[in-house]
């Protein structure tokens, strides 16, 4: 059987004519591929590597550097797939430092560029790592949750890691997670982590016996304007509010008489009181006019603010009416008492503070009412104690995971002029946060340039992300009690508002004491403990003079001596006086080798940023100043003293010729 | 089979390996040529970001010089002093006094591994200073390049001419 031409023609026509679609949809793939940007790149690249090629391996290497899609895959971290180094192909390259993006190298950081493979891109810059081309891959698709983080606020993705609040080589984190923490920002938002945030705001009870109204009222207003450092943010409040809080506060606890005359305490000798405010080294943690370490309280102004009979009572025993406080208890004698008070009533007042009224304020019951609800309701007791209100719920939303919250779930309100960003949001939010809305709560924070931009990375740094558990760098919160009756008089003596003892305590002190049994003798540290001499002449925040009773000083320098030791430290260095060869070998390393009169100073000569030596011999133990040259940052990782890599001789030499100083032979 | 036909198969599969394996039609196709796709494609989307200064400032300085300007403060201000003029409060007891960092002569003279020996290897070992030490051992090669970028923030800008 035969078919006519004319079918058989029908047939080759759409035979053809299905080949040419067949075709063309296969060849829209190889096109695509030939049209992406990476290829253009890729080509580049090789053109670059073939220019600066120096050997002929080099150029081998160049010339098989096909165009084909590069990619970091991390199985381990969520089964990550980057392929961002399709175009950005020189960040491994340390030769390539001096081309233009996206072929340069990529900057130095800690992890960098050794880590690449286990980090990848998108965990530190976000973005879409599986996009091969440039508005996907950086995230600028109008569909994906986590765009590229702007250069500036990269530090961010440190914190999806580093949990703690100091990070490593990350300032700006570090700064913005110690401002968050400062300022009280988990007072009323809750992250997670940070449960355990204590407000170190003063307790609010009896103010009555303390300032009065007037001053209350110009301090609730506007806290920054009475005392510029203040943590306290403005809370823009209605005048109407501000006097319901007068009135609820001045009735806390209920029951207390209201301002109190200064009837039985006779006047002081402001000039006694003077040299006992020099003395006993207040602007160790406070600051007068700005002057001092200023981890308390700014002291001009406090005769506006408080009554002298309170005053007296708090420096007799400050922990009676602050049980939470940092200041030390001091023995002070009654006289010592009326003199100081008198000084600092006479000298630290305000002008431009209103002048009490010498009236009693009795604020009728509907006015404390009301307050105690404008109390409630901007959450004050978030950082204030103050009786009668025990609960201490959070106001504000919860910020955990605020760092990658997707554009779409934010709220703008009538910030039309924002860019819809994340980062935009936040600043906003941190900078003005009453523009968003009427009838928001939030405080007004003064937070200019780079601390704003510091809180704006720790904010972004929260991602509530689950990270596999070897990449999760953090502390473990050290938990410390001092024992027994040594643990009552560091509580006494709030030893651990300044030094740092087992992980715990602060850091106004340069020095730990956790291997101070180690370091120094115990015959000077009991005086030290009695009449703390100067060691460090250019610090502010210097040992103050407790005027503790000699018994508890030798006991806590014996607890010390005894149980603040390391056995990495020798105890014993020389078993006899050390060769006076030696010591004179050391003088002349100390001065000529090393240099150490930079810094140091003996006999009135050398620098004075390092601690006085003269009296190096009776202070220190040997075996510490051996220890010390040899490594002084395994103390604290900070400390200024320069590691020179002293080799063992030179440092028996150093510790024998330290150790002489300031004894007789 | 017809001519025309037989020409059309054959227009098919030539095109068809025209289209795949030749740069044609690029623009026509996918809009824009890629070579105009500016390189610093990541700086300009971050400007398109921030046209608001106020609200999100971008710091004066970049990471790295961040990073620098926390360890300059930290070891090397007490001498050099704040902003490198060489009048830290520990110079004053120095002799030979320390560098005036900020001078636009000493920068420009300076490459950047000259610096980092002398911070490195500490003024004894460059036949400077031995009141200049190593710092070497305690920041390391990382650390000092921060340093060094900082440094380079403090020079001073070109002397004018007369």
């Amino acid at each position: 059987m035969r078919n006519d031409g004319g079918g058989l023609d029908r047939i080759w026509f759409w035979f053809a004519a299905m080949s040419f679609v067949f075709l063309v949809v296969l060849a829209i793939s190889p096109i695509k591929d030939y049209f992406r940007e990476y290829r253009k790149y890729q080509i580049d690249y090789r053109d670059q590597l073939l220019e600066r090629a120096g050997t002929s391996r080099e150029l081998r290497d160049a010339n098989r550097e096909g165009v084909r899609i590069r990619q970091i895959w991390n199985p381990d971290y969520p089964n990550r797939v980057d392929r961002c180094t399709s175009c950005h192909l020189g960040v491994e390259n340390p030769g390539m430092a001096d081309a233009s993006p996206p072929l340069r190298t990529h900057p130095m950081t800690p992890h960098t560029p050794e880590q690449f493979a286990s980090f990848g891109c998108v965990t530190c810059h976000r973005g879409q790592g599986r996009a091969t081309t440039m508005m996907d891959a950086h995230g600028l698709a109008s569909d994906w949750a986590t765009p590229m983080l702007p250069l500036r606020y990269t530090e961010a993705s440190c914190g999806t890691c580093h949990m703690d609040e100091e990070v490593p080589e990350a300032n700006l984190l570090s700064r913005g997670r110690t401002l968050m923490a400062e300022l009280g920002c988990y007072a009323c938002h809750e992250v997670d982590g940070h449960e355990a945030w204590e407000s170190d705001a003063p307790d609010l009870d009896g103010l009555s016996r303390k300032t009065s109204p007037e001053w209350l009222r110009t301090w609730i207003a506007d806290p920054q304007s009475v005392r510029p450092t203040t943590k306290m943010p403005y809370i823009q409040l209605g005048q109407s509010e501000i006097d319901s809080l007068v009135a609820f506060l001045w009735t806390r606890p209920a029951g207390e008489d209201d301002f109190l005359q200064d009837e039985e305490n006779p006047a002081g000798d402001p000039d006694r009181g003077e040299t006992l405010f020099r003395e006993s080294r207040c602007i160790s943690c406070h600051t007068v006019d700005g002057r001092g370490n200023g981890s308390a309280a700014e002291l001009s102004g406090i005769a506006s603010k408080v009554n002298r009979r309170w005053l007296i009572e708090y420096l007799e025993n400050p922990h009676a009416l602050q049980p939470e406080t940092k200041m030390p208890r001091y023995y002070f004698t009654r006289q010592d008492l009326l003199d100081l008070s008198q000084y600092l009533m006479d000298e630290l007042w305000d002008p431009e503070a209103p002048p009490p009224v010498e009236q009693a304020f009795r604020p009728p019951q509907k006015m404390v009412e009301g307050g105690m609800r404008t109390f409630r309701k901007y959450g004050c007791s978030g950082c204030h104690q103050i009786s009668g209100l025990t609960d201490r719920s959070r106001i504000g939303p919860e910020l955990t995971g605020i760092g990658r919250k997707p554009v779409d779930q934010l709220d703008f309100g009538r910030r039309d002029d924002l860019p819809r960003t994340l980062h935009d949001w936040i600043g906003a939010k941190v900078s003005s946060p009453r523009s968003f809305r009427d009838g928001l709560k939030m405080p007004q924070f003064i937070l200019e340039g780079e601390d704003l931009t510091a809180v704006i990375t720790a904010l972004l740094s929260n991602t509530g992300e689950v990270i596999p558990e070897e990449y999760r760098v953090e502390r473990v919160i050290a938990n410390y009690d001092p024992p027994g009756r040594f643990g009552e008089l560091v509580d006494r003596y709030r030893c651990l508002s300044c030094h740092e003892v087992e992980g715990v305590g602060g850091d106004i002190s340069t020095a730990p004491l956790t291997v101070e049994g180690s370091r120094v003798q115990e015959s000077w540290l009991k005086n030290y403990l009695l009449r703390p001499s100067t060691i460090r002449p250019i610090l502010t925040d210097r040992m103050i003079p407790l005027r503790m009773p000699e018994e508890d000083a030798a006991f806590l320098a014996n607890f010390m001596q005894n149980v603040y030791v390391d056995d990495d430290i020798p105890a014993r260095l020389f078993s006899e006086e050390p060769d006076p060869a030696n010591v004179r070998r050391g003088s002349h390393l100390f001065y000529e080798r090393y240099g150490c009169q930079a810094c140091h100073m003996i006999d009135g000569r050398g620098g004075y940023f390092g601690p006085l030596l003269d009296e190096a011999g009776v202070r220190l133990k040997p075996g510490w100043v051996y220890w010390w040259v040899l490594g002084s940052q395994r103390w604290r990782d900070d400390v200024r003293c320069p590691d020179y890599g002293v080799p063992d001789r030179d440092a028996l030499d150093l510790a024998a010729f330290i150790s002489s100083l300031g004894r007789t032979p | 089979m017809r001519k025309t036909t037989r020409i059309l198969v054959y227009l098919a599969v030539g095109f068809g390996f025209v289209l795949a394996w030749l740069p044609a039609g690029r623009s026509l196709l996918f809009g824009s040529d890629p070579t105009d796709i500016d390189m610093n494609d990541s700086l300009q989307t971050e400007d398109i970001i921030t046209d608001d200064a106020w609200r999100t400032p971008i710091p004066d300085l970049g990471y790295r010089e961040r990073e620098g300007r926390a360890l300059f403060r930290h070891y090397c201000a007490l001498c050099h002093g704040q902003s490198g003029e060489g009048d830290g409060f520990n110079a004053y007891n120095l002799d030979p006094k320390p560098r005036d960092l900020s001078d636009h002569e000493f920068q420009t003279a300076q490459t950047d591994e000259d610096l980092a020996e002398v911070i490195g290897g500490g003024g004894g070992d460059a036949g400077l200073s031995n009141a200049m030490p190593p710092w070497g051992k305690v920041l390391g090669e990382r650390k000092i390049g921060y340093v060094i970028a900082y440094l380079r923030t403090l020079a001073d800008s070109l002397p004018e001419t007369d």
